[in-house]
């Protein structure tokens, strides 16, 4: 058979990822619109399984947000000691101690507490979420819920939603404290620090502003793991080898658009 | 015996005056296929309100997707189904949603929620669709519901502990804990012990009288069904489509051996045969007014 060589190979693949990527963001935003509008119908006007949602969200919270505390103090800990030591012993000849101040919390608060939360959950709850529902689908457990007349988006998508969204805005909050109050401690334990530096001017100078990104990041990217996880959960076709395939990808993807967003907020903020 | 004209009129669908009425639930010649492979073609049938109808028919034939298809968990490619006369297709949203709250699933698998115990899964569409309902009388229904099934003794217990036989009970016991109108079983009995399958049809036969629960029925073997009479009609689902479909009475009265089989033994292979050559000359030679309706060799898998 003769192998003809097409010139236009490189555009058509671009335009097959370009519209793939446009498709599968739309396949995940119409996740999240219909689980926040199952809010209205489901909740609000129908009142359904009010106690049963309620229940199931807090679970999630307690996996994603509480069992989590301790991975997160030791990772913020350890964080907020070399960023604090490092910035105090490079930059604290060179600046002033106010600077200092800013880029330490600039590093800490705005740009990096939301996206270490962020992969930390992704490999520990978005695997969890994306596994479990794969394997509900396989067990026709998805299909006996959707027998009963049970909206998928409010029973099983809503509470993840909610969850991670208030987990990963909380475990920021959480993280900037004990990086910050923790990074301080060490480097005084470490003999790094200035006797002129203070925590509390270190606390204080966080302002409004980087407040506001790091919950707006945290927010964004709790809600992005969230339906991502349930996404490709309920993507699983007919085998129990496609659940590792769909984990994966759900990790991947979570990762990217977390990054991007990341980005992007960064930037425009 | 002042039963048998009102169950000869619910077979043929009709009303105390010989009235047709619409069907509960009716399938009108619905094609559906996964890639690769047919698996209903030309599928017409019709269940009337209050009525039993088994699809028997061979592994892979086509009994799961029947099943799930009137639940509209799946959607035909071609033709119709109609709920109470209305296309399923037609119905909104909330319609939709009523409906299958009005409608109790068993599964082949059974299907329960693995992470949650007997009770929890019993429980659940209770949770869901009466928020006014207490914990207390939820639980209080839940028990009688557990305990009709012999199973409240396992209600603390998660579905990985229990038998194949045990989850369908279970999931019986889910399937009827709402006020149910439609009843979808696949596949039964399949791992249920004798007596406890005996028991269930009786029960489900209780319900049928009662509560005017209408019964589709997709099974290979169908002994219970009929020893218990809670099913009126059996059609015979071959090559995606109702092959035959008739009486379960006349059946086993006419001699129609290769079904008779089917419905004493069980032998879904027994499919595979032609129809008697006696019973296929008488009824040729019988005047389509006088034919008996409940025996018809359906051509082109339409329903007389």
């Amino acid at each position: 058979m003769e192998m003809v060589f097409n010139p236009w190979w490189l555009p058509e693949l671009i335009g097959r990822r370009i519209s793939g990527g446009v498709l599968y963001l739309r396949e995940v935003f119409a996740l999240f619109y219909l689980a926040l509008r199952s809010v209205w119908t489901e909740g609000i006007l129908a009142r359904k399984g009010l106690r049963l949602v309620g229940r199931i969200t807090f679970n999630q919270l307690r996996f994603t947000g509480y069992d989590a505390l301790p991975r997160i103090s030791f990772t913020a800990f350890t964080f907020g000691s070399i960023v604090v030591i490092q910035a105090v012993d490079f930059l604290g000849m060179w600046t002033s101690l106010e600077d200092l101040y800013h880029i330490i919390t600039l590093i800490i608060v705005r740009e990096v507490s939301p996206i270490i939360i962020a992969l930390i959950l992704i490999g520990r709850s978005c695997t969890a979420i994306s596994t479990e529902l794969a394997n509900m689908k396989l067990n026709r457990e998805v299909e006996a819920l959707t027998s009963m007349g049970i909206n998928l988006e409010y029973f099983i998508v809503l509470p993840r939603l909610v969850g991670f969204v208030v987990s990963v805005v909380s475990l920021v909050v959480y993280f900037n404290i004990v990086a910050l109050v923790g990074g301080y401690a060490a480097a005084e334990l470490a003999g790094k620090m200035p006797i002129s530096f203070s925590v509390i001017r270190l606390l204080e100078s966080v302002g409004a502003k980087d407040l506001f990104v790091t919950l707006l990041k945290g927010g964004i990217f709790g809600a992005i793991i969230a339906v991502v996880g349930c996404h490709h959960g309920f993507s699983v076709g007919i085998s129990f080898r496609e659940v590792p395939q769909v984990t994966t990808k759900a990790v991947v993807n979570a990762m990217v658009m977390c990054f991007v967003v990341n980005t992007v907020i960064s930037i425009s903020v | 015996m002042s039963e048998q004209p009102e169950v000869a009129r619910r077979v043929r669908g009709e009303t105390a005056d010989g009235a047709p009425v619409a069907p509960f639930l009716e399938f009108q010649d619905v094609h559906f296929g996964y890639p690769g492979e047919k698996v209903l073609e030309g599928l017409s049938f019709s269940v009337p309100e209050g009525g039993g109808l088994v699809l028997v028919s061979l592994t892979g034939g086509g009994k799961s997707t029947v099943i799930r298809m009137a639940a509209g968990l799946v959607h035909p490619e071609t033709g119709t189904m109609r709920l109470r006369g209305r296309d399923l297709r037609e119905l909104s949203y909330d319609e939709h949603r009523t409906f299958l709250r009005e409608t109790g699933f068993v599964f082949q698998n059974s299907a329960l929620l693995i992470n949650q115990r007997v009770f929890d899964n019993v429980a659940l569409p209770l949770r869901y669709h009466e928020p006014g309902l207490g914990e207390e009388a939820i639980g209080a229904r839940v028990e009688e519901v557990l305990r009709r099934f012999d199973m409240l003794h396992k209600a603390a217990e998660f579905p990985a502990t229990l038998s194949t036989g045990e989850r369908r009970q279970v999931n019986f016991a889910r399937a009827m804990v709402m006020e149910t109108r439609l009843l979808l079983l696949d596949d039964p009995f399949v791992g249920v012990a004798q007596a406890a399958a005996r028991k269930i049809a009786g029960i489900l036969r209780g319900l049928k009288e009662s509560r005017r629960v209408t019964l589709l029925v997709c099974a290979e073997s169908v002994s219970h069904l009929v020893d218990t009479g809670l099913v009126e009609r059996i059609g015979v689902l071959k090559h995606g489509r109702v092959a035959r479909i008739g009486g379960v009475g006349d059946y086993l009265q006419k001699n129609t051996r290769d079904l008779r089989r089917i419905v004493t033994v069980g032998e879904a292979e027994d499919l595979e045969r032609p129809i008697e050559p006696e019973a296929r000359e008488a009824l040729a030679q019988t005047p389509p007014e006088a034919a008996d309706p409940e025996i018809q060799e359906v051509a082109g898998g339409h329903q007389p």
